[in-house]
């Protein structure tokens, strides 16, 4: 892969993916809450793959990522996916030894987002041989 | 006398024929008396440069001079074809940027690359530029400094004075502490909330006592470096947000913005930045060596890149 096609790649894979989602107004943010003591897979490559196309198609969502510690873990903070809304109620998401498919799902179902129509979803192609 | 006798010595036979006798008229003898050659170097050498010259063909030392001198010349001609050839790679380069597939004006890019650094924080995501400097050989290199509408971090910033006067005109230009003796006792306990300190010249020779304290740190205010100044307001002005950039190689690479940033204020980061770089390269074009900027990439710390013309 040349170098031009891996920044294509890369800059495909934040628009487009199971992530890409919208979420409705009354949404007002995400809080993912990663445990530094426990194995979270599922939540890391949750951030990784599903959080940039989900921010991509929110630009104005406010998302926040923390790792909690031990310490804070013991304090009573819980480790998961919160969704706040505009009435001031929020929603968790269980993230402890879910796959991120599950991640997605739970929280697309929790926070009423749509899927985002493939005609709106911009995709870079380098241009072939014909094209020129 | 004494030459004439040693001239007929020399010519051995011709003297001693003329009857036995020692002539003192010199006149026929003379003409058969070779004139004295100039001696230079040794004989040995003298023969074998007689001997080449007598052959017609050129000595093995000239041979060797004449095969490096051509080499040099090619060697040269090479290293200009080479620099040709990447001069034009580089124009073109900068003329088929905006062809380029990942093209995209800044506010779009700045959504890719907000959505490539999220949940990462604010300090943790700088947005920079990286540009090609397409110059022609012999132009300055791009080094220039300037001031960020929107500068990266801010800076907390202390002041010594004994002068109210001055501590109030050090807190209108921004300065987070200001104080006397109050703030050199702060810093003997060891407390150093600041980056960068600032004095005014009658309060110098009480920070005397926390030199070893603060100069290995880089804050010891000093009159050499403009930090011990009477105009305080106007220092500190000057010298908030300023940036230093300089060109490596024939690129030119710089922070413009965190991912927290508004677009507005990355953008106007930008126009402040390529205006500074143009400034320099119409004022440095001595001699008419012309500079301008090339292709030019957007990238975060964790971000693609993003083609962009600024």
């Amino acid at each position: 892969m040349s170098g031009l096609n891996r920044q294509l790649a890369r800059l495909n894979s934040i628009a487009k993916g199971a992530g890409s989602v919208r979420v409705p107004t009354n949404v007002t943010g995400l809080s993912l809450r990663l445990s530094t003591r426990r194995p979270a897979k599922g939540a890391k490559s949750f951030w990784r793959e599903n959080l940039p196309q989900v921010q991509f198609h929110n630009p104005s969502l406010p998302i926040t990522v923390k790792k909690v510690t031990a310490e804070q873990e013991a304090a009573g903070e819980k480790i998961s996916l919160s969704i706040s809304f505009e009435d001031g109620t929020s929603k968790s998401v269980e993230t402890t030894e879910r796959t991120s498919e599950q991640i997605l799902e739970d929280f697309v179902a929790a926070s009423g987002a749509s899927q985002v129509p493939e005609n709106e979803i911009p995709v870079l192609k380098r241009p072939s041989f014909h094209d020129l | 006398m004494s030459l004439a006798r040693s001239l007929l010595l020399r010519s051995g036979n011709a003297a001693t024929t003329t009857a036995g006798l020692i002539s003192v008229s010199s006149r026929p003898l003379l003409q058969l008396i070779n004139p004295p050659q100039p001696r230079y170097g040794s004989k040995k050498k003298r023969d074998e440069k007689k001997a080449a010259k007598s052959d017609g063909a050129p000595s093995k030392a000239d041979a060797k001079q004449l095969a490096h001198q051509r080499e040099k010349v090619l060697l040269r001609l090479r290293q200009k074809r080479e620099e040709t050839k990447k001069a034009t790679k580089l124009r073109v380069e900068a003329k088929n940027a905006s062809k380029s597939s990942n093209f995209m004006d800044i506010e779009t890019a700045l959504r890719y690359l907000r959505a490539a650094e999220v949940g990462r924080s604010a300090h943790a995501t700088t947005i920079s530029l990286t540009m090609r400097i397409v110059a022609e050989k012999g132009a300055v290199p791009v080094n220039t400094k300037c001031r960020l509408p929107k500068p990266l971090d801010e800076e907390r910033i202390a002041v010594f004075t004994n002068s109210s006067e001055l501590a109030a005109e050090a807190r209108r230009a921004g300065a987070v502490l200001v104080g006397g003796d109050d703030i050199i006792d702060q810093v003997k306990q060891g407390i150093i909330n600041f980056d960068k300190a600032y004095a005014t010249p009658d309060i110098v020779s009480r920070l005397n006592q926390v030199a070893r304290i603060l100069g290995p740190k880089g804050l010891m205010p000093n009159a050499k470096r403009g930090t011990v100044t009477h105009d305080i307001y106007n220092a500190l002005v000057q010298a908030s947000g300023e940036m230093t950039f300089k060109q490596e190689g024939t690129m030119l690479s710089l922070p413009v913005g965190r991912a927290s940033f508004t677009d507005l204020e990355i953008v106007s980061n930008i126009v402040t930045v390529t205006d500074a770089i143009r400034k320099f390269m119409t004022d440095s074009s001595a001699h008419n060596k012309k500079a301008y900027i090339g292709k030019t990439v957007i990238t975060s710390t964790t971000g693609p890149s993003i083609v962009v013309e600024v």
